[in-house]
C-alpha cells in the first residue's frame, strides 16, 4: 500500500478524526437495491383475487353501512317529532285548513260591522 | 468493505443477480461520490439508488453498457447537480448539522455533544475544499479504498489522488489551526 506523503504540520490525529466523520455519515446497515426490490417482493408475494377479500373486512363494511342507514333513519324521524310545536295539542289543529284566502273572506264582514266611524257624518273642515 | 472490480460490460436483458453483484460492488462508490457533493448522507443515498434504477431500466430496455460502474457515477454526479435544484434542497426544513453525531447514540451528553462541534467543524472545512478534493476524502475515509483503487475509479492517475489527498490534508489542518479552538485534530 502507498501511502501518501504527510506534512508535519498536519495533525496526527487528522486521519482519525476525518475517519470518524465519513465513517459516522456511512449507513449502519447497506440497504438493498430499490431497483429490483420490488420485483422481488412482488414475485414473492401470491395475487390476490376479489375472493381474498378476508371475512372481516365485509363484516366491518357491512356494519358500516347499517350504522350509516340507521343514523340517517334516526335523524330522519327525529327532525320530524322536533318540528311540532312544544306544548301544542294536535287535536286542536285537527281540521284545520291553511287556506290565507278564506280567513280573509270570512274576517271581512267582521271587521265592518264594529267599525266605530261607521255612523259619525262626515263634516267639510273649515 | 467491497472493494472495487474491474467494470465489466453490462448486457442488456441479463438477469437480477448479476445486476445484484454489480449492486454489491459498486454502490459504495455511487453513494460516496455523491456524498462528496452534498455531504448529506441520506440524499446521497438516495442519489446512489436513483442511479442503480436507472442503470437497471436502461438493462431492461435492453441497452448495453460497456462499463456501468463509469456509467453510474457519471449519473450520480448529474443527479447531484440536479440535486441542487430542487425544491427541497432550496428549501430543506433543517440543516445537516442539526443531525450531526445523531448515530451515535451510546456516548455521554457531554461527549455527544463534542462530537457534533467537531463533525459540523470538519463539515464546514470541507464544504470549502473543491468536491474533487472531497470525492478522494470520502472515498478514502469513508470506505477505506487504497490510493489505486481511487484513481480507478476516478479515472486519473495515483500520483495525482497523492497530491490532491496530501493537499486537502493540508489544507484541513490549515482550517484547524486557523480557527485556533482547542479541539482541533
Amino acid at each position: 500500500m502507498i501511502q501518501p506523503p504527510t506534512s508535519p504540520t498536519v495533525p496526527d490525529d487528522l486521519d482519525r478524526t476525518l475517519s470518524d466523520f465519513f465513517k459516522g455519515q456511512l449507513p449502519s446497515t447497506w440497504p438493498a437495491c430499490r431497483a429490483t426490490a420490488p420485483v422481488e417482493a412482488a414475485a414473492n408475494v401470491p395475487a390476490k383475487s376479489a375472493g381474498d377479500v378476508p371475512w372481516t373486512s365485509r363484516t366491518a363494511l357491512a356494519a358500516s353501512v347499517a350504522l350509516v342507514l340507521g343514523l340517517g333513519f334516526f335523524v330522519s324521524s327525529g327532525a320530524t317529532n322536533s318540528g311540532r310545536p312544544t306544548g301544542a295539542n294536535g287535536s286542536l289543529l285537527s281540521g284545520a285548513t291553511a287556506n290565507g284566502a278564506g280567513l280573509l273572506k270570512a274576517a271581512g264582514p267582521a271587521e265592518k260591522a264594529d267599525d266605530p266611524m261607521k255612523n259619525i257624518p262626515t263634516m267639510p273642515i273649515p | 468493505m467491497n472493494p472495487p472490480t474491474p467494470p465489466g460490460p453490462l448486457g442488456g436483458g441479463g438477469n437480477r443477480g448479476e445486476f445484484d453483484a454489480l449492486y454489491q460492488r459498486h454502490s459504495r462508490a455511487v453513494w460516496a461520490i455523491a456524498f462528496a457533493r452534498w455531504l448529506d448522507a441520506d440524499s446521497a443515498m438516495d442519489i446512489a439508488q436513483e442511479a442503480f434504477l436507472r442503470l437497471w431500466r436502461e438493462w431492461e430496455a435492453g441497452q448495453e453498457i460497456q462499463n456501468p460502474r463509469a456509467w453510474l457515477l457519471r449519473v450520480a454526479r448529474n443527479l447531484a447537480e440536479d440535486y441542487a435544484k430542487s425544491a427541497f434542497r432550496r428549501n430543506g426544513t433543517s440543516p445537516p448539522e442539526q443531525f450531526q453525531g445523531v448515530r451515535s447514540l451510546e456516548i455521554s451528553p457531554s461527549e455527544k455533544l463534542e462530537l457534533v462541534e467537531r463533525n459540523a467543524k470538519v463539515r464546514a472545512i470541507l464544504e470549502g475544499l473543491p468536491t474533487a478534493d472531497r470525492d478522494i476524502l470520502t472515498l478514502k475515509y469513508a470506505l477505506d479504498y487504497e490510493t489505486h483503487e481511487i484513481a480507478d475509479i476516478l479515472g486519473i492517475q495515483a500520483t495525482a489522488v497523492h497530491m490532491r489527498l496530501s493537499r486537502a490534508r493540508q489544507r484541513m489542518a490549515e482550517r484547524f489551526t486557523e480557527n485556533g479552538d482547542e479541539s482541533k485534530p
